[in-house]
């Protein structure tokens, strides 16, 4: 069982609707952790499942990154970027994962459940759907990555109360922005039929720029990464703001975050219009 | 003819591949963009180094060679593994099981209707992006005939540690974790990043004798520089492990299928 789901579990009602934008935020937060929260419970159900799943994360992470060692073992440095800067790197882009992962798996899901016309669900609440339908969801395995990411981050960075703030701050910044990725190119299941494989390969090749030393991307890559597959914001800007702290790429990472969030919202919601019911009916227990 | 319905089974898979073809289009940008990357990093590596040729093998080499590991390797999904591992947990194989074909047929001609679709458009896209990233890759009959035959074995071999991994569903709830290691291991040791030629010389060896190498990267390595006695002993290494992964599958097929309960209905 790789996800767990509360999907059919009406979410509570938002209380207090015009107390302003920051209280609907915290409890948005708040409801955020609770569908995560239970979950995760739920899940914990199958004791060695559960463990298998989290652990086997932690083994496929850990492979991933023995690779970059021996890579490091064969060549010092590229352009000045050693085994550490990708220890970061890992750390950060694991973590960034596993907060989208185990938060909001539903985006992930969202291409399928558009094909399945099982958006009627959701539609029936009346709560923002993009909302329900991410955090209805959590990817078990993807506690394994925040585990990794924290280990990564504890066991090869210099460790201070800044570098810490700054890791957990730009990984949640970062993550704002690979949820926003997520939602734009599987909402294309509005437009395009089947469009599951290809939304995925997309979000690949997200990660894939996320493991690669950074500094290496110039020139028409480094465009791509802003504009097309925003692993500049997710990867690049982070480990340079843990490494060598600007006030600039803290700001940068931040518009970023804001923006991309306001461009995933605005287009899933555009393109909601062309959503047609399958009519399915199921029964959900 | 008994063979006819295993045409049919992969007629069918490739119509399939064909049709959804916004998923060809994502997979070849993919792929488009990885040598990209891939032509980077090598260009910034063989630089840092100072170094035209490592181990005999140029920038254009290595970027050939991964692009070629890797599609091959890509070509060849969605993993059986993960394709049993659910016909398992959701009961369906109960029904296939029980049809007029070989289960263990059915789904090899499955895999080679998808998989050779995706080779074919993977092979242009990643032969174009080559081109372009790094220059031609320089073929000779003797390269072209022996990566046919390993890449050909390659997907034998592929094939049936993903068929074992897809039987272990018997006895677990989820065979995710074995897929992952598998995986992590042709990641490692099968050339996807890192070819083996640039591997310290120690872990060379030992990774040549295992599964991972003698699979993609075996048919890629030889395609760029052909080298007999290299040939000879991927060769080698893809027969014993083909015989091992056999017996495995066989072994857990038989004891898998003993399992299942048909309650009708």
């Amino acid at each position: 069982m790789l996800n767990s789901t509360v999907a059919n579990q009406s979410p509570p009602p938002l209380e207090g609707g015009g107390r302003g934008a920051v209280t609907h935020i915290m409890k948005r937060l708040k409801l955020t952790l609770y569908f995560t929260r239970s979950n995760i419970l739920s899940a914990m159900e199958y004791r060695t499942s559960f463990l298998m799943q989290v652990v086997g994360m932690i083994v496929n992470d850990a492979a991933f990154t023995v690779l970059w060692y021996i890579f490091f073992q064969s060549f010092k440095n590229v352009n000045g970027w050693g085994w550490t800067d990708t220890a970061l790197l890992t750390a950060i882009t694991t973590f960034t994962f596993g907060i989208v992962f185990v938060f909001a798996k539903g985006a992930t899901d969202l291409a399928r459940t558009i094909r399945q016309g099982e958006l009627d669900y959701y539609l029936a609440f009346p709560v923002d759907l993009l909302w329900h339908l991410s955090v209805a969801k959590t990817r078990i395995d993807a506690i394994g990555d925040l585990v990794f990411g924290l280990v990564m981050f504890f066991a090869f960075t210099p460790v201070t109360i800044g570098t810490t703030v700054l890791f957990f701050g730009t990984s949640v910044l970062a993550a704002c922005v690979m949820f926003s990725f997520i939602v734009v190119t599987q909402s294309l299941a509005f437009y395009v039929a089947n469009i599951e494989d290809a939304a995925r390969d997309i979000f690949e090749l997200l990660l894939g720029f996320s493991f690669y030393p950074q500094n290496i991307f110039t020139g028409g890559i480094r465009v791509v990464m802003i504009f097309i597959i925003p692993a500049f914001f997710t990867a690049t800007i982070p480990h340079d703001l843990v490494t060598r702290f600007e006030w600039t790429g803290l700001g940068l990472l931040a518009v970023a975050a804001v923006v991309s969030l306001a461009i995933a919202i605005s287009f899933f919601r555009f393109a909601m219009r062309k959503y047609e019911s399958g009519n399915l009916i199921a029964v959900r227990l | 003819m008994r063979i006819r319905k295993y045409l049919s089974v992969a007629k069918i898979s490739v119509t399939e591949r064909f049709h959804h073809s916004s998923n060809l289009i994502g997979r070849a940008m993919v792929v488009v963009f990885r040598i990209w990357i891939f032509a980077t990093l090598y260009r910034a590596t063989y630089k840092s180094v100072g170094a035209t040729m490592i181990n005999g093998i140029d920038v254009a080499g290595v970027v050939w060679m991964l692009a070629l590991t890797q599609l091959f390797r890509q070509s060849a999904w969605p993993s059986v593994s993960s394709l049993i591992d659910e016909e398992v947990k959701s009961g369906a194989l109960a029904y296939s099981i029980n049809r007029p074909y070989s289960y263990q047929l059915f789904h090899f001609a499955s895999y080679a209707g998808r998989t050779g679709p995706n080779l074919l458009v993977n092979v242009a896209t990643a032969s174009i992006a080559a081109y372009i990233f790094v220059g031609p890759l320089h073929l000779t009959i003797a390269s072209v005939l022996a990566a046919i035959v390993l890449l050909g074995m390659s997907y034998i071999l592929d094939f049936l540690f993903n068929f074992s991994i897809g039987m272990l569903a018997f006895w677990v709830e989820d065979t995710s974790a074995f897929q992952w290691i598998y995986f992590k291991g042709q990641l490692i040791f099968g050339g996807l990043i890192l070819p083996l030629t640039l591997f310290p010389a120690g872990l060379r060896a030992v990774g040549e004798r295992l599964p991972f190498a003698a699979m993609y990267y075996s048919a890629s390595r030889l395609l760029v520089q052909f080298d007999e006695k290299l040939f000879e002993q991927y060769l080698v290494t893809q027969c014993v492990w083909i015989a091992i992964a056999s017996a495995i599958a066989i072994v857990l097929f038989r004891k898998g299928v003993r399992n299942v309960e048909l309650n009708g209905g």
